[in-house]
């Protein structure tokens, strides 16, 4: 047998189509695919959400506020003290809460606050920094107070728990992408919760029309939570809340729709900051 | 802002990847397509007896084997494609470059020692380095054996 030698073969073992063609086709129709199933949960989630009776909310997340260990009775002249007496003045404003609320500071420089399941409110000693006046401070408690009123957190958590869940149904996290995975999640849940920012803020300008007689502090206190930030910048499109400049706007408008005082004498706050 | 940084990253990542596994392979072709022009009067078969009327003398293993590693993209391209199913095309060049070259290197091994016929040839793989932590396939080894003889008058 007589053995003719040839080149190997160079064509077939390798499909001729472009990988960035193939990229881009998964990546929009994954992403399209990804949204859409989303969405779906986040909008499940808000119905969901506001069919949990309270008491199955309180008992649901019991442990987490035991593991908070808040103090029942805070020293009055405490941060927190003052915080709590802040709070409890600004409910009474507003229609009667089912919850109970409290006020727990988190040792923490960034600027921050936020609401969770069963009544509490997390505040940062960053805030207590930045924040100047009572009337400042009073409009973040007061922000917070309004997603629980309107129950966001509750929604926010749902629609973040349904999100775990089917990225985990999905196997993504063998992914080699999972940042990309959390950032899209969080660009998705942020874009989905401007309206209830919106809500919330008009709901704390309510409270402090009611408890000043004026809603002075509500802008100052939204400029200095992002004061050399970049977040003014990109906020609309990135952030939890809409960027502070819109948001003061969306402050601006709701005040003069609904003939609200701006300017008036702001409190001092007692500790130093 | 943080929260674009993992973004950013991921970013770079792929572009890194896709510009740097292009240029290689790109590169790994040529010079294996010119290998192999220039190797291409050896026997390489694959039969494990020889013809009956071949003549074989002084029988000896050669071996070539390779590693090549996948770049991020093509990790990233395959990771899309799990989801979805399909053929994994962003992995073809690649283990067709592992074969054509532990062949070729084979084809080294056997001229080296002054052999110009190789048969019952043979090819193994194996994935390499299953990282702990994610499961990715890190890159793949193949191996290319054979016996290669002298042929006789």
């Amino acid at each position: 047998m007589r053995a003719v030698p040839r080149l190997p073969d160079d064509e077939v073992n390798v499909s001729k189509r472009h990988p960035l063609g193939e990229a881009a086709w998964l990546t929009v129709g994954v992403g399209l695919a990804a949204a859409l199933v989303y969405s779906a949960f986040a909008w499940s989630a808000e119905i969901v959400a506001s069919w949990i009776p309270l008491d199955v909310e309180l008992a649901l997340f019991e442990t987490l506020s035991e593991q908070l260990l808040w103090d029942e009775n805070p020293d009055p002249e405490s941060e927190v003290g003052q915080l709590s007496a802040l709070l409890a003045r600004l409910a009474e404003h507003g229609p009667d809460s089912p919850y109970d609320h409290h006020v727990n500071l988190w040792t923490e420089d960034a600027p921050n606050a936020f609401a969770l399941p069963g009544g509490t409110i997390v505040v940062t000693t960053g805030l207590l920094k930045v924040m100047e006046t009572e009337n400042e401070l009073a409009f973040v408690l007061a922000h917070e107070l309004g997603h629980f009123h309107n129950r966001d957190h509750l929604v926010m958590l749902g629609r973040q728990a349904l999100f775990s869940l089917f990225l985990a149904g999905l196997g993504l996290g063998e992914l080699p992408s999972n940042a990309v995975v959390e950032t899209s999640g969080n660009l998705v849940s942020s874009a989905y919760s401007r309206d209830q920012e919106r809500a919330a803020d008009h709901y704390a300008l309510q409270l402090m029309q009611a408890e000043y007689g004026h809603v002075a502090g509500a802008t100052s206190s939204l400029a200095r939570l992002t004061a050399g930030d970049l977040a003014d910048l990109i906020g609309g499109y990135i952030g939890s809340h809409p960027g502070p400049s819109e948001r003061i706007g969306e402050v601006l408008r709701i005040a003069s729709s609904e003939g609200l005082t701006l300017t008036g004498q702001e409190l001092a706050v007692s500790w130093p900051r | 802002m943080a929260q674009l940084i993992p973004l950013i990253a991921f970013a770079t990542f792929l572009i890194v990847g896709y510009v740097c596994g292009s240029i290689i392979e790109r590169r790994h072709f040529a010079s294996l397509r010119e290998r192999e022009s220039d190797t291409r009067d050896m026997v390489v078969i694959t039969f494990p007896n020889p013809p009956s009327d071949w003549t074989l003398e002084n029988p000896t293993l050669v071996c070539g084997s390779v590693v090549i590693s996948l770049d991020y993209f093509k990790r990233f391209l395959a990771g899309l494609k799990a989801l979805v199913g399909g053929r994994i095309t962003a992995y073809e060049p690649l283990l067709d470059r592992a074969r054509r070259e532990a062949l070729m290197r084979m084809k080294q091994a056997a001229l080296s020692r002054g052999y110009a016929t190789v048969i019952n040839v043979r090819l193994e793989t194996a994935c390499l380095s299953r990282a702990a932590e994610n499961k990715n396939v890190a890159g793949v080894e193949i191996l290319a054996f054979g016996t290669a003889v002298h042929r006789g008058a």
